[in-house]
């Protein structure tokens, strides 16, 4: 359950920070974001992906947390870029 | 750097700022080749080292014979009856191992010991499985099982030892040296950080490639430094040479800081009988209340200077966990070893990274997936290196015979190699139980089906070579559990049924081998022979030849 | 990129130069990256920070990213006159260091 918590966390995070460019935000939001909601929305992916290594780190211990977060990182950019390139293909 | 020209005749080539033209051309030149050179083996690294990821349940899988669930029994039982067989079939060991049913490693019992004669197998250690019930070894098939697989990543096959550690010392080198110059080449690595274009030719493989590779970076850098690491001093000898000397004493000093207090006891000759383990377990239940003992290992049984090690499960990211020593004819603790030095933390930790032995099932995936991402970077790679040259050629002229020939080879490589694997399970079951040398004929399969791609994707058109090959690969996966269910009683259902979900993990994870494969040989097909009319996009991918 | 993709285009003065390259960049960079740990670590411990031992270990690990750094040096640069004698100079210099760090 920590494990599918901090994946959902950093796929938030990873969703943010996409949304922060506006090739992909075209394509999640199908608008850019003005300059204030893409600084929002670093930031906000920026908290999230933070809060995700904390999380890992609190449960599993520095190293295994670290390589944890590592992980959900990867795997969750993984997911928005599936979501990106599924939704170039619709459009 | 200096801007002057190179002292070569190709001096027209060269723009001012490098051989290649300004440093990121030159960095990518250097990715191109240092990354293609030796892809064949890098590739080979990779699938054989992802796929020992899943070692043990690899070998529990092409070891149907062994139980899947198991009696209940208590450490100090476990200890007793691993040292009374191995008392009894071994009196004269060097050492003797008893290794726990606690972590993903062993499903029973294991017992090892050092012998001090070769056996009649020629073999101067035996190592089996224990059946809790009886105590008596259990008659597995000989397999070379997921630890053969695991073990080509770094000693490949038909090779000496040190030959091929040079090899994959080589190519990790400059895998390590593709990844860096990739890195400095790859100018909008963020802003391509999510981009994967379908459907766009050279273009796609291009963002396959950036994608596969960026995404797991972190993953990338630390597998590959880590690779180098385990054999620092075989690849980097020269500091040790130059400084300290290469003889034994120099070497033996070296580890030894490494590992500190961690010698090897020497024998006296003089026989005393070992103290009943249950009272040192007992004592390292003290020092670790909440951890699981995971072996005993003891080292000259029977000897006055007899020590014993009691090892707990794994508390962090280092590859040897905690260890207590002992003595095994008194039970008086040893003082603990001096804790290793900072750099020796380091590499032990880029090691453990490495392994990841550490790991639970949901980061253990995460390692697998991160490894199949690795084998993708190297085969879009290659897919690139061979397009980007097709591309090049002028219309209605031959390609060049270099461009042909890493066109095939690259079926053979990357799919041929996974037909071997996928060969090397469907041997496990179909080989005769008595063949003599099994586990060989078993490897043997595997290199006999990847020979074979090569032949088929020379005689065929590349198209249909692919289609061909992806088409076989992916019956050979889907039907994988139906010739284990035709060929033992461990079938999917069986597996299911009786809570074996290791067993049951792997037909789970070949029946998704095969749908994926399907998917991607359906795409693979001429449009005209999809039953349902492929998007636009995928269309003109293929008409590019993508 | 800069060179011709076709080898039957390449001269053999080029091929050389790639070949000399390769070489230079695999035992060059190798002998580099030693002579460098090898001063280092007769460095520090002559210095007190740490036993030669524990430098050479460091300066091991160390040399890998020194190896990939002299590679990626040997194939920007453009002459490989400038090549030969600033790899075999400075190990020169890190060799002579080391003798005298260790004396």
């Amino acid at each position: 359950m920590t494990y599918l918590f901090g994946l959902l966390v950093a796929t938030l995070g990873m969703l943010c920070i996409a949304a922060a460019q506006s090739k992909q935000a075209k394509l999640l939001l199908q608008r850019s974001l003005n300059e204030s909601q893409t600084r929002t929305a670093i930031w906000l992916g920026s908290a999230l992906l933070v809060s995700c290594a904390w999380q890992c780190v609190a449960a599993y211990g520095l190293g295994i947390g670290l390589t944890t977060f590592f992980a959900h990182a990867c795997f969750a950019a993984w997911l928005v870029a599936g979501l990106i390139t599924w939704r170039r293909s619709r459009t | 750097m200096s801007d002057q020209p190179a002292d070569n005749s190709d001096a027209e080539h060269i723009e001012t700022g490098g051989l290649h033209g300004a440093f990121r051309q030159s960095m990518a030149w250097l990715h191109t080749w240092s990354g293609i050179v030796l892809s064949i083996i890098l590739y080979f690294i990779f699938v054989t080292g992802t796929a020992g990821y899943f070692n043990y349940e690899i070998d529990h899988w092409m070891t149907p014979e062994m139980p899947g669930a198991l009696p209940a029994a208590s450490t100090d039982e476990m200890v007793e009856m691993g040292l009374t067989y191995l008392r009894r079939e071994t009196p004269d060991a060097t050492r003797h191992f008893v290794s726990m049913p606690i972590d993903r490693g062993d499903r029973t019992v294991r017992v090892f010991a050092n012998l001090k004669e070769p056996n009649e197998d020629g073999e101067r250690f035996i190592n089996t499985y224990l059946d809790l019930r009886t105590g008596e070894p259990i008659e597995v098939r000989d397999t070379g099982g997921g630890m053969a697989l695991y073990r080509m990543h770094w000693a490949l096959h038909y090779l000496p030892n040190s030959a091929a550690t040079y090899i994959v010392g080589i190519a990790t080198l400059f895998m390590f040296l593709a990844i860096i110059t990739g890195i400095v080449t790859h100018k909008k690595i963020f802003i391509d950080f999510f981009t994967l274009r379908l459907g766009k030719g050279q273009r796609s493989w291009l963002d396959g490639h950036n994608i596969s590779s960026v995404l797991a970076l972190p993953f990338m850098i630390m597998i590959t430094y880590s690779g180098l690491v385990f054999y620092d001093l075989e690849y980097s000898p020269g500091t040790m040479f130059l400084t300290m000397g290469v003889e034994q004493d120099a070497i033996d000093e070296y580890y030894q800081h490494l590992r500190p207090g961690l010698e090897f006891p020497e024998a006296t000759g003089k026989e005393a009988p070992i103290i009943d383990p249950a009272l040192v377990i007992a004592q390292a239940r003290t020092t670790w209340p909440e951890a699981q003992i995971r072996f005993i290992d003891i080292f000259n049984p029977g000897d006055e200077a007899a020590m014993m090690r009691v090892g707990r499960t794994t508390d962090g990211i280092n590859r040897g966990g905690s260890i207590l020593q002992f003595s095994a004819v008194t039970g008086e603790a040893f003082p603990e070893p001096p804790p290793m030095p900072a750099n020796s933390v380091f590499a032990d930790a880029t090691l453990a990274l490495h392994e990841g032995r550490f790991a639970n099932y949901w980061l253990r995936w995460g390692y697998f997936l991160s490894g199949v991402l690795g084998c993708a970077m190297i085969a879009t790679g290659m897919l690139l290196w061979a397009k980007k040259r097709r591309t090049r050629t002028k219309k209605n002229t031959p390609a060049a015979a270099s461009v042909v020939f890493v066109e095939r080879t690259n079926v053979a490589i990357i799919v041929g190699l996974l037909l071997g694997v996928a060969a090397y399970f469907w041997a496990n079951r179909l080989l005769p139980v008595d063949l003599a040398d099994r586990a060989a004929w078993e490897m043997h399969c595997l290199f006999g089906v990847w020979a074979l791609s090569f032949l088929h994707a020379g005689l065929r058109e590349v198209r249909r070579a692919w289609r061909e090959q992806v088409g076989l690969l992916a019956g050979l996966c889907l039907l994988l559990p139906i010739v284990n269910a035709l060929t033992t009683n461990t079938h999917l259902v069986a597996s299911i049924q009786s809570g074996d979900w290791v067993r049951a993990g792997f037909d789970l994870t070949m029946l998704t081998f095969g749908l994926i494969l399907i998917v991607i040989w359906r795409r693979l097909l001429p449009p005209e022979k999809r039953h349902v009319e492929a998007p636009i996009s995928m269309q003109a991918s293929h008409e590019a030849g993508v | 990129m800069a060179t011709n993709s076709t080898t039957s285009k390449l001269s053999a003065a080029y091929r050389w130069d790639m070949t000399a390259r390769v070489f230079l960049s695999l035992f060059g960079g190798a002998i580099w990256a030693s002579t460098l740990g090898a001063f280092c670590a007769a460095l520090f411990a002559w210095i007190g920070w740490m036993p030669l031992v524990q430098g050479v270990h460091i300066m091991t690990l160390f040399s890998f990213l020194a190896w990939c750094g002299v590679a990626m040096w040997v194939f920007y640069e453009a002459s490989l006159k400038v090549i030969t004698t600033r790899l075999v100079g400075s190990a020169g210099v890190f060799y002579l260091l080391f003798l005298l760090f260790k004396a």
